[in-house]
């Protein structure tokens, strides 16, 4: 920002000083003034950079600062522009790789300061090169002084407000303002807090992931005490909104008053259950209140201590979670500022004791506001670095798929050893946080390459719950591990027994018979080891997950009197249809636990059982007719009336609450991909050429009246080679959550169409599939788009794909064998180009 | 002080009129005005008459007899007010005022019609039963686990479309104007009170004709952008 149209109400975070115009006549007492200035800024966080046509011995010998950190300081000297880092012990050379030959100074500092989180509209740029707006030494130390004293009066931070990265709401919006919270939740480390109003009545719902109260089917997440509870008086009549998805903050603006109503908060990516808040406005209008207020409708314990406020919850179930805060109230003229700090901690056995959450605290306060902050910032710029999507043609699309990953990132993400990931994650109470398959099959594949270790802490969840899982069998009389349905505290089946399709009652028989699951759990395990090459994990601590369900499926068959085996009774991921036998998806999935537990058993199971399961994969029917290259998606299927979406209404439509449960059952009508699920989950255990067949017979028969059937279908078309199509399905679920299609989004996010939609983006339209330590690569662009760019990890590596129509431009930060489809794999140490034959 | 008007001729049927008007004017704290219908008197002068007095500024709401006189007034009154007009049926059924059924299809114009209504009847007392009819053009896109979904989509309804204290849901799937006089009867409704677009013309206001025609209690039409 140019100063002359600085409004100065604004805090920076970094500032870029054009020395030669700024300072060049300046005396020595001056030059030592602004050397305190930038010290000073230094240690608060701020980053700082002067720049100067002359060489660093001169403007180091004149400038003679000794920042402190941590914000750093920046030299760029001479007209090449090199690049210098001041530190207590002088300049030494900062090495860049990586830019762009013949970059302004000015750019390349930009470009660093982006590497921190610190984005062009946080930079504060004083004077210029040409020289053509005047800005001298007074000027300088008069914008310098302001940003030191917006600081140590705690005043608002500022965004980046950047289209691409940012997410806008203008309100106060009642129809939208539910949805509008859940959108703009954050969440880390296992925490969430919804994006309410500071002045919402439910005081900014907060979430842990895990941590359940009840019994049975009304088991539901434990909201936590909350912390961005504030009164204003009068409330905002008007505002803007902005979720900075690039640094992980949500900043709130009034637009109506003279010393507006503003608020900025995170939920700390680098600290573990820390998150921060600062709120300023019209002294009189704001009255902070305590920092800690009740979790909606829920008994808390509180009290305060050594000046900190304090809550806990308690679980029924043992768990809890606990609480503390400070806050500061600061004034600065005519504003009044509050900061506040808040610590948490949850505990799925005891509730965590208030000495380490204050511990917590403790370190987020020395660290301060500013460097949580600071931290935060870089925090979110190293994972945008490692995981991001670019569709320069498809701006929109671009800006829905990283909020899929931002949300994912938030909801997620968790350095927990074991990690309960809820189908609405922890954005609201919707789904009482229950898990279901959509953790395994949807959300799993996308965290993989995003963050591993939340993957495998999500693996480790169903781990811990093995011992309900083999008594869930137990009580059905088979052998192994039967997962639940809907899995929460325990690992016991919480699924309800009843339920309603709009107004009409239903029973409920998911629970009961939809056993996918059990073979959704163990691919899941299976999935992470082969993307991450983390076969340790598989041989050991996850094997169980294969071999039990093994057992399970082995004891849950039928073998009729020809030799034929059967499972019967089932509900398959199309949930119109119920109590159906020979579900193909729930056959074929059982075949590949079958034979995958076989393959990995290795000595932990006898040879004669492993030869058992191979013998009875092998036996198992799915429904696949060579005459037509379709399976029949469960015995009986083809006799049912042919009915198809487009004669009742477009899809997606729940059709099942238009036309009633019954009518729909006897009807070739599904609610999402059934038999195509094979294809995106095992391609390999379906038969060669069947995708196509199947699309075009399935296709028009599918409803999408499930929130996880549109990102599935667009990875599924693309495949196909369909990407135009696929990019029409890929939209309906990039927007199913910012535009509220569901009606429901209020409740949470649909943490399943996120995945899937990152799902739809890296294994269906770039095609990349990872087996037996090697990346395949098999494009499928719509006409549309003229590039795409991916960025995430796999086997260990960080990989970088730049896919055209005419190559892939690989780059890897480790050695990675690498391979576009059909042709043979690569060896490649850190980039190279491929291209199709021919 | 508001007045609810109350049309009449000496038919027997106008004392139900009379009844129910005065019924809606305990509830909402205002006063029957009462306008003679004469007899013989045209039909168009019957109309005008009924216009001109609602169009009077203390009258908030007319209400008139669905069945008399023959051929009934209300054809001609109601698409061209600008105030809620209730029509009363020449049935048996007893007249009470206790329980109002609101059919809402999830549009903010026609919940804006009705809102001021719902909320006036809230605070009275009334029980307010909301309906809403899934069709081809209303029914959810997406409805992912019966177990679950219905709690969070009324949650989300209600929140949006009907801000009345105690306000209860219930929903159907089909025509909606085969079922709004069937949950009228299923829920003892006492009052049909709907949002409408005032445009009667053929294959218009199928839901608003079909009710006017075979409810057995009084319905109210409220036209959109009268709130």
């Amino acid at each position: 920002m140019n100063p002359a149209d600085a409004t100065i109400d604004r805090t920076f975070e970094a500032v870029v000083i054009h020395w030669d115009t700024a300072m060049s006549e300046a005396r020595g007492d001056v030059v030592a003034t602004v050397r305190r200035r930038i010290e000073e800024l230094c240690a608060a966080t701020v980053d700082v950079a002067v720049l100067s046509r002359a060489g660093l011995p001169g403007l180091d010998a004149r400038l003679q600062a000794q920042p402190p950190g941590p914000g750093r300081l920046l030299l760029s000297v001479t007209e090449a522009g090199e690049l210098y880092d001041v530190t207590s012990d002088g300049p030494s050379p900062l090495d860049r790789p990586g830019l762009p030959t013949g970059a302004s100074a000015l750019r390349r500092i930009l470009d660093h300061f982006a590497e921190r989180g610190v984005g062009p509209g946080l930079v504060l740029v004083i004077g210029d090169p040409s020289g053509s707006n005047a800005t001298d030494s007074s000027l300088l130390l008069s914008l310098l002084d302001g940003q030191i004293r917006r600081r140590r009066h705690r005043r608002v931070p500022s965004i980046d407000d950047d289209a691409e990265w940012t997410i806008r709401a203008v309100g106060p919006d009642p129809a939208w303002d539910r949805t509008t919270a859940t959108l703009f939740t954050l969440g880390a480390a296992g925490f969430a807090t919804k994006g309410s109003v500071e002045e919402a009545s439910d005081g900014g719902l907060v979430l842990a992931a895990g941590i359940y109260r009840g019994e049975g089917p009304a088991q539901h997440l434990v909201p936590a005490p909350a912390w961005t509870g504030l009164a204003v008086e009068p409330e905002p009549a008007a505002d803007v909104r902005v979720l900075d998805m690039r640094t992980g903050v949500l900043m709130r603006e009034e637009t109506t008053d003279p010393h507006p109503f503003r608020s900025l908060r995170l939920v700390s990516a680098d600290a573990p259950g820390v998150a921060a808040m600062r709120a300023e406005a019209a002294a009189g209008r704001l009255r902070p209140g305590p920092a800690l207020r009740h979790a909606i409708g829920k008994p808390i314990t509180k009290g305060r201590l050594d000046g900190q406020r304090w809550a806990r919850v308690r679980s029924d179930t043992g768990a809890g979670i606990a609480a503390v805060a400070s806050q500061r109230n600061g004034r600065d003229g005519p504003v009044r500022t509050v900061e506040r700090l808040a610590a948490y901690a949850a505990d799925t056995h005891s509730p965590p004791r208030l000495d380490a959450v204050r511990s917590v605290l403790e370190q987020a306060e020395q660290l301060g506001f500013d460097r949580l902050l600071a931290d935060h910032r870089r925090a979110w710029a190293r994972r945008w670095d490692a995981v991001d999507v670019r569709i320069p043609d498809d701006p929109e699309a671009q800006r829905a798929a990283r909020f899929a990953l931002f949300q994912l990132w938030c909801n997620v993400a968790d350095g927990r050893a074991e990690s309960a990931v809820g189908a609405r994650g922890i954005s609201g109470l919707g789904y009482a946080g229950h898990v279901f398959w959509d953790a395994d099959a949807f959300v799993l594949p996308a965290m993989v390459g995003m963050d591993p270790r939340a993957a495998r802490a999500m693996i480790q969840y169903r781990i811990n719950r093995l011992p309900a899982a083999r008594r869930a069998a137990r009580a059905t009389g088979h052998r192994g591990a039967r997962f639940p349905w809907e899995s929460a505290a325990t690992g016991d089946d919480v699924t309800p027994t009843s339920g309603y399709l709009g107004g009409q009652v239903v029973p409920i028989l998911t629970g009961r018979l939809e056993e996918h699951v059990t073979a959704d759990v163990a691919w899941a395990a299976d999935h992470y080891a082969e993307w991450t090459g983390d076969r340790e994990f598989l041989a050991g601590r996850a094997l169980p997950l294969l071999v039990e369900t093994a057992r399970y499926w082995a004891s849950r068959c039928r073998v009729d009197a020809g030799g034929a085996a059967h499972i019967d009774a089932v509900i398959g991921p199309d949930e119109y249809h119920e109590d159906v036998d020979d579900n193909a998806y729930t056959n074929v999935m059982a075949r590949w636990n079958l034979r995958r537990a076989a393959d990995v058993a290795g000595d932990t199971v006898s040879p004669d059982e492993i030869a058992s399961w191979r013998d009875l994969a092998d036996r198992l029917v799915d429904g696949y007719d060579p005459a037509t290259g379709r399976y029949e998606q469960f015995a009986g299927y083809h006799r049912l009336e042919s009915l198809l979406v487009a004669e009742f209404a477009r899809p997606p439509v729940a059709i099942d609450v238009l036309l009633g449960h019954d009518r729909v059952a006897r009807s070739q009508l599904i609610k999402q991909p059934d038999v195509l699920m094979l294809h995106h989950l095992v391609p390999e255990e379906t038969a060669p050429g069947s995708l196509e067949p199947n699309l075009d017979y399935y296709a028009p028969r599918t409803a999408h009246g499930s929130s996880l059937s549109p990102a599935i279908s667009a990875a599924l078309l693309a495949r196909a080679g369909r990407a135009d199509e696929a990019l029409g399905a890929l939209r309906t679920a990039l927007t199913l959550d910012l535009d509220d299609a569901t009606g429901m989004t209020a409740s949470g996010l649909h943490l399943a169409t996120l995945g899937g939609t990152w799902q739809a983006l890296v294994s269906g339209f770039a095609g990349v599939r990872v087996r037996d330590g090697v990346l395949t690569v098999d494009p499928r662009l719509p006409s549309s788009w003229g590039g795409l760019e991916l960025r995430f990890g796999c086997l260990g590596r960080r990989v970088r794909l730049c896919i055209t129509p005419d190559e892939v431009d690989v780059e890897t930060d480790a050695p990675l064998w690498i391979g576009l489809a059909g042709q043979r794999a690569q060896y490649v140490d850190a980039q190279t180009s491929l291209k199709p034959e021919g | 002080m508001e007045e609810i008007l109350a049309a009449v001729t000496d038919h027997d049927a106008d004392h139900r009129v009379d009844g129910f008007a005065t019924a809606v004017a305990k509830l909402t704290n205002a006063q029957v005005r009462h306008l003679e219908l004469g007899v013989p008197e045209s039909r168009k002068q019957a109309i005008a008459r009924v216009l001109h007095e609602t169009a009077a500024p203390e009258v908030v709401l007319t209400v008139l007899s669905r069945d008399v006189p023959t051929p009934p007034i209300w054809p001609g009154v109601i698409p061209q007010v600008s105030k809620p007009v209730i029509l009363v049926p020449y049935t048996g059924l007893p007249l009470t005022l206790s329980r109002a059924l609101v059919p809402l299809d999830g549009t903010p114009e026609s919940t804006g019609a009705v809102a001021g209504v719902m909320d006036l009847f809230a605070r009275a007392g009334l029980d307010l039963v909301v309906l809403h009819v899934f069709n081809a053009a209303t029914a959810p896109r997406f409805w992912d686990q019966a177990a679950h979904a219905r709690r969070e989509w009324e949650e989300e309804f209600m929140a949006r479309y009907c801000s009345a204290p105690g306000a209860r849901l219930t929903l159907r799937s089909g025509a909606p104007d085969e079922q709004v006089v069937d949950v009228a009867t299923e829920e003892h409704a006492d009052l049909i009170t709907l949002g409408w677009s005032q445009r009667l013309a053929s294959g218009r206001a199928q839901t608003v004709r079909r009710t006017i025609a075979d409810s057995l209690v009084p319905v109210m039409l409220v036209p959109l952008g009268s709130a």
